[in-house]
């Protein structure tokens, strides 16, 4: 065993750190309370310095940034609070298309993508199509050299965005073997983008498909196995999924704030052992959730499979993450009912946020009974039980 | 990064999971309580060498690292072995570093090869004069403890009798003798060392002494989780396995995430402290040192492993608390191997003071 970086990890981390301590300023992530996880101008200068191109791995013809290059990558903007879920769409449709995807689809998509100009987004998820995800029922019928597309999806989240989504729908009855992938560019006429707005900062979208027409060159994958291209779609998520580190922001401002605000005895909240123990508990499980990350990492470096690691990374760092929401909300008593803009608010309502924020992290990305379903059948050999 | 086993460690791995498997049987767990010790298991144990592989070489030691010692420790943790391999490997070394040569080193250990040594976990008031419920107390030849200001061994005939306790641990209250009380017949204490030179070994050994039982409570857990899954195959309820029930299935998910993290915690808290031995940089640029992380892999994998090893009791049903079953066996020893460390409260406390700063007095 050996933990232990090479150089070019260590210096790719420093030089992380130097950016977001330049570029991921509290302004910029303010900027992303309009509801959109995403900043364009951090985007840009990401995509200057090569990043997006080098988290395409080199097989496909990208810079080819190792595994554990990548999880340094996730873990440095998410300590820092960064946005990163539009990259992680970027990264993911960029390699599906260049490991799946025809010609065509390399030049138009890829490098509108990986230089900074486009976004993607995941177009799986429908009204009734969640978990299942392979129950959709968003229809592809083709007419000659073109399709006509038809239906609705759910969670588009950065449609209004983005300029490309990557669609999954029905060409054939049968259940996971009648599905086919398109990529399809949000400007095509019958495509409606409405909001959906949630309990928390994040706006995504309910996305309608009236008689789009799209030509065949725009389909990814072979007609009727869209599911491969799906499985492809889950093997390039590189650890972007969910997060594993949405409790670092949190245990900072929760320590900060116990630091500067007192009890009704006039002693400083941090001298409270009942929080201190939480504050250690929180910090114990992020070094949890690292070194999970790594070994997921470090499987993928090997060559290996690495869905279940995934899985148990994704499930606890979610669920471990909303028991410290509801620990250091609490803390704050009722002044922590705040929001942001509310003068009153202590530390800007950023427990708040979190608190809000925290109970899509065990829905989306799979929920965390999904992931137990996998571990379960993967990891322990137990049956199947859907 | 490398989070697998090399082909030495595969090596040291593939032979003491078959060693176990073939000595360490739950019987011989079953046989060696109460008093928690099998001479014989030990005896063979001292054979292979593992108790003094991780000794320097000069003296007279394997000069293995504690993540090669780790991965026994980890397979005597899966067997519930009844051994004090860690108490034994982690008073040794502490010994060895404070005396000047083997031989110095050979006389806690005289009586013969296999003599145990072990640490008192907790400081000893100046006051006192008694090691309560020492670590492996009732079989060790010689311990060391923190006394006052001293790092003291002493070395005495052990009581071979232990304070009857929930995990069949072979624990004892152990007297210190004192200069001034007359014809004690107990011989004096060697004093180590002194002052901050003390706390500094003392805080060390600790510090092995915790990630190595965390990986050793993590091969606990594991097993016990193994137990559950393969019970939950085998017993059918309804016309099917209980194992394909989905909350059963998830109960058992669960556990194997945290031991997951908990292994994992528990490599690197002892790739840290081989590094700080070695005064080798950390590249991944913890946030803590060495020596807290191992406090924070020991809380964390107690807690790992006494939920893994009560779910699989829960998923027995009935059977699970039969005295006939395994996997009581393992239930009582993951409380039993943690909390002899003391209250987890207390030590999240402790780590408050190194993490967030002590609490300032106005
Ligand atoms: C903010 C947000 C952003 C999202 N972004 C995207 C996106 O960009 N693109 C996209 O395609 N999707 C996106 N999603 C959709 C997300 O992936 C789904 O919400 C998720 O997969 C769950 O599907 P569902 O909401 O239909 O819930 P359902 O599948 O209906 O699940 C409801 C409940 O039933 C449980 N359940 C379901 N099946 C099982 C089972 N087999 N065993 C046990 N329990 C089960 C679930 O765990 C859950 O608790 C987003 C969702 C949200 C909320």
């Amino acid at each position: 065993m050996d933990f232990s970086l090479t150089s070019t990890e260590q210096q790719f981390r420093d030089e992380l750190r130097e950016f977001c301590s330049e570029y991921v300023t509290s302004e910029v992530k303010e900027l992303t309370r309009n509801g959109t996880l995403h900043n364009w101008e951090l985007h840009r200068k990401m995509a200057d310095r090569g990043w997006l191109w080098g988290a395409i791995p080199a097989e496909l013809g990208g810079g080819g940034r190792s595994p554990m290059e990548m999880a340094v990558f996730t873990e440095e903007l998410q300590l820092a609070g960064a946005p990163i879920d539009a990259i992680g769409n970027i990264v993911l449709v960029a390699s599906v298309i260049l490991e799946l995807g025809n010609d065509f689809l390399k030049s138009e998509v890829v490098p509108k993508l990986l230089n900074g100009e486009s976004l993607a987004s995941l177009g799986y998820s429908e009204p009734e199509a969640g978990s299942d995800v392979a129950a959709c029922r968003t229809k592809a019928e083709r007419d000659g050299d073109e399709w006509i597309i038809n239906g609705q999806k759910m969670w588009t989240t950065m449609a209004h965005e983005a300029d490309f989504v990557i669609l999954l729908t029905r060409t054939e009855a049968p259940k996971h073997r009648g599905l086919t992938m398109f990529i399809v560019p949000f400007t095509t006429p019958g495509i409606e983008i409405q909001p959906v707005w949630t309990i928390g900062t994040e706006r995504t979208n309910a996305t309608f498909y009236d008689n789009v027409r799209i030509n065949d060159r725009w389909r990814i994958g072979e007609v009727n196995k869209g599911w491969q291209v799906m499985l492809a779609c889950l093997k390039y998520e590189r650890g972007f999924a969910g997060g594993q580190y949405p409790s670092v922001p949190l245990i900072e401002a929760a320590h900060h704030h116990a630091e500067t605000h007192t009890r009704p005895d006039g002693t400083l909240l941090i001298h409270d052992s009942v929080l201190r123990e939480q504050l250690v508990r929180a910090m114990i499980d992020v070094e949890a959730c690292r070194v999970l990350a790594y070994r997921t990492a470090a499987l993928a470096a090997a060559g290996g499979q690495f869905g279940v690691e995934g899985s148990m990374t994704k499930l606890f760092s979610s669920e471990r993450y909303q028991q410290h929401c509801d620990w250091f909300l609490d803390m704050q008593g009722p002044e922590g009912l705040l929001r942001w803009g509310t003068p009153e608010a202590p530390n800007d309502g950023e427990i708040e946020e979190n608190w809000r924020h925290a109970p899509v992290t065990t829905i989306y990305g799979g929920t965390s009974e999904i992931q137990r379903n996998n571990i379960a059948e993967h990891r322990l050999g137990l049956p199947r039980a859907r | 990064m490398r989070l697998q086993f090399n082909d030495d460690e595969q090596a040291i791995h593939d032979a003491f999971a078959t060693f176990f498997a073939k000595e360490c049987p739950t019987e011989v767990v079953r046989e060696a309580a109460p008093l928690g010790f099998s001479r014989d298991l030990w005896q063979k144990l001292g054979e292979t060498g593992v108790p003094i592989m991780a000794l320097p070489e000069n003296y007279g030691g394997g000069g293995a690292n504690l993540r090669e010692l780790g991965i026994v420790v980890g397979l005597a943790g899966s067997s519930i072995a009844p051994v004090p391999l860690v108490e034994h490997a982690v008073a040794t070394r502490l010994l060895a570093r404070l005396s000047e040569t083997e031989t110095d080193l050979a006389q806690y250990l005289i009586s013969d090869e296999s003599a145990i040594a072990t640490l008192a976990l907790r400081p000893i008031s100046s006051k006192d004069s008694t090691a309560n419920l020492l670590p492996a107390g009732a079989i060790a030849n010689t311990f060391v403890a923190l006394h006052g200001n001293d790092l003291i061994a002493v070395t005495s005939p052990p009581p071979l009798i232990s304070l009857a306790n929930t995990a069949d641990l072979p624990i004892a209250n152990r007297e210190i003798a004192n200069s001034e009380i007359a014809n004690s017949e107990i011989a004096l204490p060697d004093i180590l060392a002194t002052a901050t030179e003390a706390t500094f070994h003392f805080s060390r050994a600790v510090s092995e002494w915790q990630a190595l039982t965390a990986t050793a409570i993590c091969g606990l857990g594991q097993r016990a989780l193994q137990i559950g899954v393969d019970y939950a195959l085998e017993r059918q309820q309804f016309d099917r396995p209980i194992g394909s029930f989905q909350a059963v299935q998830h109960g058992l998910a669960d556990a194997a995430t945290e031991l997951e993290a908990a292994y994992y915690l528990c490599q690197r808290a002892l790739w840290m402290l081989d590094n700080e031995a070695e005064n080798a940089p950390d590249t991944t640029a913890p946030s803590t040192t060495a020596q807290t992380f191992a406090a924070m892999a020991f809380l964390f994998t107690s807690e790992a492993a006494q939920r893994a090893t009560a779910a699989s009791l829960h998923y027995h049903g009935g059977y699970g608390y039969a005295e006939e079953y395994d996997i009581g066996l393992y239930y009582r020893r993951a409380k039993g191997w943690s909390l002899i460390y003391g209250s987890p409260a207390q030590e999240y406390q402790r780590l408050a003071d190194t993490l967030l700063g002590p609490i300032a007095v106005a």
